[in-house]
């Protein structure tokens, strides 16, 4: 059983990018042993679908306003906090994070997931990441590498 | 009985992209009735000139992450058609899986996502997931299948790797296309599970008799090539689509309006059935039926029921095409080809209706000139002119019932506005 670890994001809106680039990088130095890499984009309802066919612990890595400072790093369960919901202005665009998680818990599926929220400072159309972001992204790859093991851990206690 | 009504509505939402409704009845007079696109303008069609053919299809399809496929494939369409490019057989059944994703893809989400919650009285679909759960995952499967075909096929969905003018850079497995068949099978099966449900919503319903504007294929349902038809006048060759479209600009819209032999014309799902139902597969034919839509149906709220026909018509089309593929065992094609100067016109059905591109290359293969004519920008004066026909039926409602009536007609023609907003010709003269 893997650890599954999601990035998601538009890596055309600067810091919205951060978890394709934090995905792209721990790929290139085949730095996650026992999980396995998956982006999504900003096509949130592929979470769902990499959710339904998965089975172990998922981390889903993301730029997240949690009106906290740039570059700061949330590790966190969906159900322990509120997210705002904009359900009706869904579109082909795509559905919103937010609205995908309130989307599963209504179809009430059994998930283990983890979010590692990072606080963007910009999401101007652009490639590079602000500077309060970068300075933060080794801390960040650290975060999701700790994370990863934790739960391996726990899945080889169990096996 | 409402003598005095004013809708403003900003950012409609459950539909792609930025348009506003304004109503303004005073006395019960219609002062005021406008579908205002304020997406920002495109440019791609100057953005192609100069281009080299080979890139053009990259570029273009650009202009939409839900209807790529189709832009991908009316631009190869008239690249190839300018450069004297025929497509092999196994090229065109490899175009039609490819489509067949992109309208597992945008169908469905239409469909549940966008157009049932109004059918329902729900906001969102998120208590259609209380009260119709399998029908959501239902969903959810559909758009699934969509993107696997793109992967299988194309490399991915959205702006496929593999197409290019003349051949496809990669080809499927004989297992790979045998897994396609299976899945469209089983696609079929669970389609025929949602007839009950859609059956037992109530639309709106209003008859609004329309110019009806697709492609024609005599014994085909085509998606894909054919010359075009009018509900009023016939068959035209695809090469006279300017004396079609006539496109022309508003001042409240950065989308451009067309019309030809009425002040506007429908295309799309509903435009497709009125004009080629005869031509379904007996599948589609028998749910056509049952879901009560007969040709020629004028009622704009059932267009999205046609698109759920249509998703049992494209199950069909894809298994034949699979099957037949599976006979010719693919192989990668050469894609050479001789450059010479030519204009070529590509005529396609998108999800949302007939997509024009129209390319002049010179003779080292360079872009001089484009035009694009999009499903959408087409269908706003239609829409405009029935949200003028059906507000005065309505002015005994409340102005919420006509505000929620409003934006659910511009919702049930699945408009694609980032799509049709465009570019304006602007000419710069400069003063000495």
């Amino acid at each position: 059983m893997k650890v599954l670890v999601i990035g998601a994001g538009n890596p055309l809106r600067s810091d919205d990018g951060i978890g394709h680039m934090a995905l792209q990088r721990l790929q290139r130095e085949s730095a996650l042993t026992g999980a396995r890499l998956e982006e999504i984009g900003t096509d949130g309802l592929a979470l769902i679908d990499l959710v339904r066919t998965h089975e172990g612990p998922i981390a889903l890595v993301d730029a997240m306003d949690m009106g906290i400072r740039p570059g700061e790093t949330r590790v966190f369960r969906p159900e322990d906090v509120r997210m705002r919901v904009k359900s009706d202005s869904l579109s082909t665009h795509g559905l919103g994070l937010a609205d995908v998680l309130q989307l599963m818990e209504a179809l009430h599926l059994k998930v283990d997931l983890t979010l590692i929220g990072m606080q963007p400072e910009s999401l101007d159309y652009g490639e590079k990441l602000s500077q309060s972001v970068s300075s933060q992204f080794e801390e960040l790859l650290k975060t999701i590498m700790n994370f990863v093991n934790y739960k391996r851990r726990g899945l080889a206690a169990v096996e | 009985m409402s003598n005095n009504v004013k809708v403003d509505v900003h950012y409609i939402t459950r539909v792609e992209g930025h348009g506003n409704i304004k109503i303004d009845v005073k006395n019960g007079q219609l002062q005021e009735c406008k579908l205002e696109i304020t997406e920002a303008p495109r440019f791609f069609e100057a953005m192609l000139r100069g281009r080299h053919y080979s890139d053009v299809h990259l570029i273009a399809s650009r202009i939409c992450g839900i209807c790529s496929v189709s832009h991908m494939h009316s631009s190869l369409q008239a690249t190839e058609r300018a450069l004297g490019v025929e497509l092999s057989r196994q090229e065109k059944l490899l175009r039609v899986l490819l489509n067949a994703g992109e309208f597992f893809e945008s169908h469905s989400l239409h469909i549940y996502f966008l157009a049932v919650p109004d059918f329902v009285g729900a906001k969102s679909v998120f208590p259609l997931v209380k009260t119709h759960k399998d029908v959501v995952l239902r969903a959810l499967k559909m758009k699934k299948l969509g993107h696997d075909l793109g992967n299988l096929i194309g490399g991915r969905l959205i702006h496929s790797p593999a197409s290019g003018v003349k051949a496809m850079g990669m080809v499927p497995s004989q297992k790979t296309l045998e897994e396609i068949i299976a899945r469209l099978k089983d696609a079929k099966e669970e389609l025929k599970k949602d007839v009950s449900v859609l059956k037992s919503l109530s639309l709106p319903s209003f008859e609004f008799e329309t110019e009806y504007l697709s492609l024609y294929k005599k014994g085909e349902y085509p998606f894909h090539d054919g010359n075009l038809y009018s509900s009023d006048a016939g068959e035209i060759s695809y090469q006279d689509y300017l004396k079609v479209t006539n496109e022309y600009l508003v001042d409240h819209s950065t989308a451009k309006r067309a019309k030809h032999k009425r002040e506007a014309y429908q295309v799309g799902a509903l435009a497709r059935f009125n004009n080629n139902a005869q031509w379904l597969s007996p599948d589609a034919k028998q749910i056509a039926q049952d879901l009560g839509l007969k040709a020629p149906h004028h009622n704009p709220y059932m267009i999205t029921v046609a698109q759920f026909v249509e998703l049992v018509q494209i199950a069909d089309e894809s298994i034949k095409a699979a099957e037949e593929l599976i006979k010719m065992k693919p192989k990668l094609e050469d894609r050479s080809l001789k450059v010479r100067a030519g204009r070529g016109i590509g005529a396609v059905e998108a999800p949302r209706g007939l997509l024009f591109h129209d390319y002049t290359y010179d003779d080292q293969g360079k872009l001089q000139q484009a035009n694009c004519i999009i499903p959408t920008a087409q269908n706003l004066q239609d829409c405009e002119n029935n949200m003028r026909k059906i507000v005065p039926q309505i002015l005994d409602k409340s102005e919420e019932e006509i505000t929620l009536l409003m934006e659910m007609l511009v919702r049930a023609y699945d408009p694609c506005i980032s799509c049709s907003t465009h570019m304006l010709d602007v000419e710069f003269v400069n003063k000495k």
